[in-house]
C-alpha cells in the first residue's frame, strides 16, 4: 500500500518553543494510524500544520505524493482532508442538517449536488445515530452528540484521510465504544484514519499502527503491542515518575 | 509657516495628550469588560455642563471644580455599568455592549437638551483668555494645563494599575478575564470600578474639552467619533497604543490645516485610521486577536 | 411554505397597498411612508448585519450615497419631476452598491470589534466628504430635487407605493437569501467563522458579497427619501442615528431573521414618528427613545420572532405531553 499522508522533517517553533522538530512518519492509506505521545509533544501542533491552521517552519507534507504544505484550511479541505478539533465545534445556531450542509463549499462543484443531497444527509446523520434530531439546534446537544455531529460534518465532504483529534476525550464509555465502531466501518469502506489520542485502551484496540512522539519528534513506531512494550516509549511517558520512585527507594 | 507649522505641532501634541486620556479611559474599558462604550462621547460633554454648572452657578473655578466632578463622575459610570452593561448576556457581548451605551447617550444627550437647551457654551477663566507666547506663537496657558492634568492623571492610572492590588486586579482582568475570575478576582466588582475609572476620564476631559471649545449636546457624536478612531488606531485594550494615536493622530490633523487647508484637516484624521488598518488591521500597537469572538 | 404563512402574506400585502386609500389624512401617509421605508432599510441592513453577525454601524454611507447619487443625476440632466424619476431609484441602488466594494473591502479586513468601529470611522468620512466636495455635493449647501407635480392630498402616495415596492424587494432579497446555500454559509461564519473557513466556506468572498447587497438595498431608501424631501443636506443624508435606528429594529423583531426586521419596524418607526411629532422638546423624545432601547435589549434580547417561535414550541410541547 502506498503512503497517503506523509510527513517529512517538519519543524515548528513558537518564539522559543520547539513544537516539532525534524518530525517525519506517514500514513498509509486504507489503515487507521495511532498517533500517541505525553502532553506537549507536538501531537496538536502537528495535526495544525498537516491541516493548514499553521505554517511549517521547514519540511513538507504530502499528500498522495502532492506536496501540500503550507495550502490554506480550505484548500486542504477540498483535497480531501477532514479534521475534528479537541473542542469539539459545531454550528450552535444552526440544525444539525444545515451543519452538515455547510460544507459544501469545501467540495469540487461536480460533486457537490451528490454529496449533500437530503438523502446523503440523513443517511450520515443515520450513522452516528443522530437522525431523528436532523432539524434540531446543534447547540441543544449535549457534549458527546455534538462529538457526532462534527464526525458527521466531516463525512459528508467524503474525505480520504480523516483526522481525528481526541475523539474519545470528555466523553462515556459506551460513546467510545460507539465511535470506535463507527471509525471501523468507515474504514472498512475506504478511509484512512489518523487518531491523536490518550486514552490507550481505544487506541491499542482500534489502530493498526501506533506512531509515538516526545518533544517534537517520531520516537518510535509500530505495531501496538509492539510500542506499548518498548522501552523507549515507556520512558517518555513515565520517565518522571520513575525518578521519585528512586529517590523515594534512597531515603528509606 | 514654520512656526504656523510648529503651533501645529504644539497644538496637537497638547490636546492629543488630554485626548489620549479620554481614550484611555475607553480602551481601559474594553481591556477589562470587553466592551465598546459609545457612551464615552457624551460622558466628556456631561462633564463638561458638570463643571460649566459649578463655574456659572457657584463660581468654582473649572480645576477646582474636577475634586467634585471627577468623582461625581465616577459613581454616575459605576451606576451605568451597574444598571445596564451588567446584565447584558455574554453572547454577542460586545454587540449589545453598542447598542446598549448608544442608547445610554442618547438618554444623557436628551437629559442634557432638557436640562440646557441646545446653546452652545463654553467655560471661561484666566487661563483660556491669556496665552504665554512661546517659539513665536501665542499659546492660551488652559492647554498647557489642560495636557499637565492629563500627563498627571495618566500617570496616576499607571500607578494605580500596577501598583495596587485593586488595580493589580483590573490589569490581571485585562490579560485573561476567565483567568481572573479563577484566582478569585470579583470581576463584577472590578468591571465597575474600571468604568468608574472610564467616567471619571471624562470628567477631566470633558472640563478642557470645555474650555477649549464651544459645546452643546450634540458635540457627542464627533467627540465620540474621534475617541473610537484614536482606540482603533492605536490598538483596543492598549492604553499605551492610545496615547501614541491621540497625539500622532492630532498632530497630522493640525499639520494638515497648516499644509493643506483646515476644510480637509478632520478628513484626515479619520483617514490616517484607515490608511493604518489598511496596512495593520488590529491597529498600530494591538494584539493578533487570540480572544474568540 | 405553509398555506397559513402564505395568507398572511397575502393579506398583509394587500393592507399595505389599501392603506392609503383609507387613510387619506396626509399625516398618517407620512408615518405610513417613513414606516415603510425603514421596513426596507431595516431589512437591508439584517441581510448582512443580522446574517452575518458583523454589526455594521456605517449602513447611512450607503443612504447618502443613494441620495447624493439622485440628486446629482437629476440635476445634471434637467429632468423634472414626476414619476419618471423613481426609475433612476434602482440606479442610485447600484451606484452606492459600487461604493460598498472598497468599504466593505476595507472594513472586512479587521475583526469584529474593529469592524464595527471602522464602519463609524468611514461614516464620519462620508459625512464630512459631503460637507467639503463642494463640486459633487454642494457642501451644506446642499442640493435640490426637482419638485414633482403632485397635489397635497396625495403627494404621500406616491412615495408610499415607491417605498413600500422597495420594501418588498428588500423582503424578498432577505427571504431568498435565508433560503439559499450563501445564506447559511453567512449564518454559519455568524456562529464560527474559524470553523467555517476550516470547511472551506470562502469567508472573505462571502461576507463582502452581503454587505454589497446591503449597500444596493440601502442606497435605493436613501434615494427615495432624498426624493421625498426634495433635498439633499450633509447632516440628512448622512445621519449619525440612522443605523442605531435600523439596528434596533432588526435587532428588537430579531436579528438573522426574514420577518424580524419587519416586525421591528412596523413597532419602532410609527413610534418615533409619533414622537418628533407631539415633542417638539427635542430632548424628550431622545430620553423616550433611548429608554425603549435600553428595554428592549434588557427584556427581549433574542427579539420579538425567536422570542415568539421559542413560546410556541414551548406550547406545543406541553400540549403533545
Amino acid at each position: 500500500m502506498t503512503a497517503l499522508l506523509e510527513f517529512q522533517g517538519v519543524t515548528k517553533s513558537f518564539g522559543g518553543l520547539r513544537a516539532l522538530d525534524g518530525c517525519s512518519f506517514e500514513v498509509e492509506e486504507g489503515s487507521i494510524v495511532g498517533l500517541i505521545g505525553p502532553n506537549g509533544s507536538g501531537k496538536t501542533t502537528m495535526f495544525n500544520v498537516v491541516t493548514g491552521y499553521e505554517r511549517a517552519d521547514a519540511g513538507s507534507i504530502l499528500l498522495a505524493g502532492n506536496e501540500i504544505t503550507g495550502a490554506s484550511p480550505g484548500r486542504i479541505c477540498e483535497l480531501g482532508v477532514g479534521r475534528t478539533f479537541q473542542l469539539t465545534r459545531v454550528f450552535a445556531r444552526l440544525t444539525l442538517l444545515e451543519n452538515l450542509r455547510v460544507g459544501r463549499a469545501g467540495v469540487p462543484r461536480a460533486r457537490r449536488q451528490e454529496l449533500f443531497s437530503d438523502g446523503r444527509c440523513m443517511q450520515l446523520l443515520d450513522f452516528v445515530g443522530l437522525a431523528e434530531s436532523a432539524r434540531v439546534q446543534a447547540g441543544t446537544l449535549s457534549y458527546g452528540q455534538r462529538k457526532l455531529v462534527e464526525l458527521a460534518m466531516i463525512l459528508a465532504q467524503d474525505p480520504r484521510v480523516v483526522l481525528l483529534d481526541e475523539p474519545a476525550g470528555g466523553i462515556n464509555p459506551l460513546l467510545i465504544t460507539q465511535i470506535g465502531e463507527r471509525i471501523r466501518e468507515l474504514n472498512r469502506r475506504g478511509v484512512t484514519f489518523l487518531v491523536v489520542e490518550h486514552n490507550m485502551e481505544f487506541v491499542m484496540g482500534l489502530c493498526d499502527i501506533v506512531w509515538v512522539m516526545e518533544r517534537g519528534t517520531v520516537i518510535a513506531h509500530g505495531e501496538p503491542e509492539q510500542v506499548r512494550s518498548d522501552p523507549r516509549v515507556l520512558d517518555a511517558y513515565l520517565g518522571g515518575a520513575l525518578d521519585e520512585d528512586e529517590q523515594e527507594e534512597a531515603t528509606r | 509657516m514654520g512656526t504656523e507649522l510648529a503651533k501645529a505641532v504644539v497644538d496637537g501634541v497638547l490636546t492629543g495628550g488630554v485626548y489620549a486620556l479620554m481614550a484611555a479611559g475607553l480602551t481601559l474599558i474594553f481591556g477589562v469588560m470587553e466592551i465598546i462604550n459609545i457612551a464615552q462621547g457624551v460622558m466628556v460633554i456631561l462633564g463638561a455642563y458638570l463643571s460649566y454648572t459649578l463655574q456659572v452657578h457657584a463660581g468654582i473655578d473649572p480645576f477646582v471644580g474636577l475634586l467634585i466632578t471627577i468623582p461625581v463622575m465616577f459613581l454616575i459610570g459605576m451606576a451605568i455599568e451597574w444598571g445596564f452593561i451588567r446584565r447584558l448576556a455574554s453572547r454577542d457581548r460586545t454587540a449589545l455592549s453598542i447598542l446598549a451605551t448608544f442608547a445610554v447617550a442618547i438618554v444623557i444627550e436628551g437629559v442634557l437638551t432638557q436640562a440646557y437647551s441646545a446653546d452652545l457654551r463654553s467655560l471661561n477663566a484666566w487661563y483660556v483668555e491669556r496665552s504665554v507666547h512661546v517659539l513665536g506663537f501665542y499659546l492660551p496657558y488652559i492647554y498647557l494645563f489642560g495636557f499637565a492634568l492629563a500627563v498627571v492623571l495618566l500617570g496616576a492610572l499607571y500607578l494605580f494599575v500596577y501598583r495596587t492590588r485593586t488595580g493589580y486586579s483590573i490589569g490581571a482582568s485585562m490579560q485573561n478575564r476567565a483567568g481572573a475570575q479563577l484566582i478569585g478576582i470579583d470581576i463584577d466588582r472590578v468591571s465597575a470600578i474600571t468604568f468608574g475609572i472610564g467616567a471619571a476620564a471624562t470628567a477631566a476631559g470633558g472640563m478642557v474639552y470645555g474650555a477649549t471649545n464651544t459645546f452643546n449636546p450634540d458635540s457627542g457624536y464627533d467627540l465620540i467619533s474621534r475617541l473610537l478612531v484614536i482606540v482603533v488606531l492605536g490598538g483596543l485594550g492598549s492604553i499605551g497604543g492610545a496615547l501614541v494615536a491621540a497625539v500622532l493622530a492630532l498632530v497630522i490633523e493640525d499639520m494638515t490645516a497648516v499644509l493643506w487647508s483646515p476644510v480637509w484637516s478632520s478628513t484626515m484624521f479619520f483617514a490616517v485610521l484607515v490608511l493604518v488598518l489598511v496596512v495593520r488591521p488590529t491597529g498600530l500597537f494591538g494584539q493578533q486577536a487570540v480572544r474568540a469572538q | 411554505m405553509k398555506v397559513a404563512t402564505r395568507s398572511v402574506i397575502v393579506l398583509a400585502l394587500a393592507c399595505a397597498i389599501a392603506f392609503p386609500f383609507v387613510f387619506r389624512n396626509p399625516a398618517t401617509t407620512s408615518i405610513a411612508f417613513f414606516t415603510v421605508l425603514y421596513v426596507a432599510a431595516a431589512s437591508a441592513w439584517n441581510v448582512f448585519s443580522g446574517y452575518s453577525g458583523y454589526m455594521a454601524l456605517g449602513n447611512a454611507v450607503f443612504y447618502g450615497s443613494g441620495a447624493y447619487f439622485i440628486a446629482n443625476v437629476t440635476n445634471h440632466l434637467n429632468l423634472s419631476g414626476g414619476v419618471g424619476i423613481f426609475a433612476w431609484v434602482p440606479v442610485a441602488g447600484l451606484f452606492s452598491g459600487i461604493v460598498a466594494i472598497p468599504v466593505g473591502w476595507l472594513a472586512l479586513r479587521t475583526r469584529r470589534h474593529t469592524f464595527v468601529v471602522i464602519t463609524i470611522a468611514i461614516f464620519f468620512i462620508f459625512q464630512l466628504l459631503a460637507y467639503n466636495l463642494q463640486s459633487v455635493t454642494n457642501g451644506s449647501a446642499g442640493m435640490q430635487l426637482p419638485l414633482p407635480p403632485w397635489i397635497a392630498a396625495t403627494y404621500n402616495d406616491y412615495f408610499y407605493f415607491a417605498a413600500l415596492i422597495a420594501a418588498v424587494i428588500a423582503i424578498l432579497v432577505s427571504w431568498l437569501v435565508r433560503r439559499s446555500h450563501f445564506g447559511l454559509q453567512l449564518l454559519a461564519i455568524r456562529d464560527d467563522e474559524d470553523r467555517a473557513r476550516g470547511l472551506g466556506v470562502h469567508t472573505e468572498r462571502v461576507k463582502l458579497m452581503a454587505f454589497v447587497l446591503s449597500g444596493v438595498l440601502t442606497g435605493m431608501c436613501g434615494a427615495i427619501y432624498a426624493y421625498y424631501l426634495g433635498s439633499v443636506y450633509p447632516p440628512f443624508a448622512f445621519e449619525a442615528i440612522f443605523d442605531l435606528t435600523v439596528a434596533l429594529m432588526a435587532f428588537l423583531g430579531g436579528l438573522g431573521t426574514v420577518s424580524g426586521p419587519v416586525i421591528g419596524a412596523l413597532l419602532i418607526e410609527p413610534f418615533q414618528q409619533y414622537l418628533t411629532q407631539q415633542f417638539t422638546a427635542a430632548g424628550l423624545s431622545l430620553i423616550l427613545f433611548g429608554a425603549l432601547f435600553l428595554i428592549v435589549i434588557g427584556f427581549l434580547p433574542q427579539g420579538i420572532v425567536p422570542s415568539a417561535e421559542a413560546l410556541l414550541k414551548r406550547v406545543k410541547e406541553a400540549r403533545t405531553r
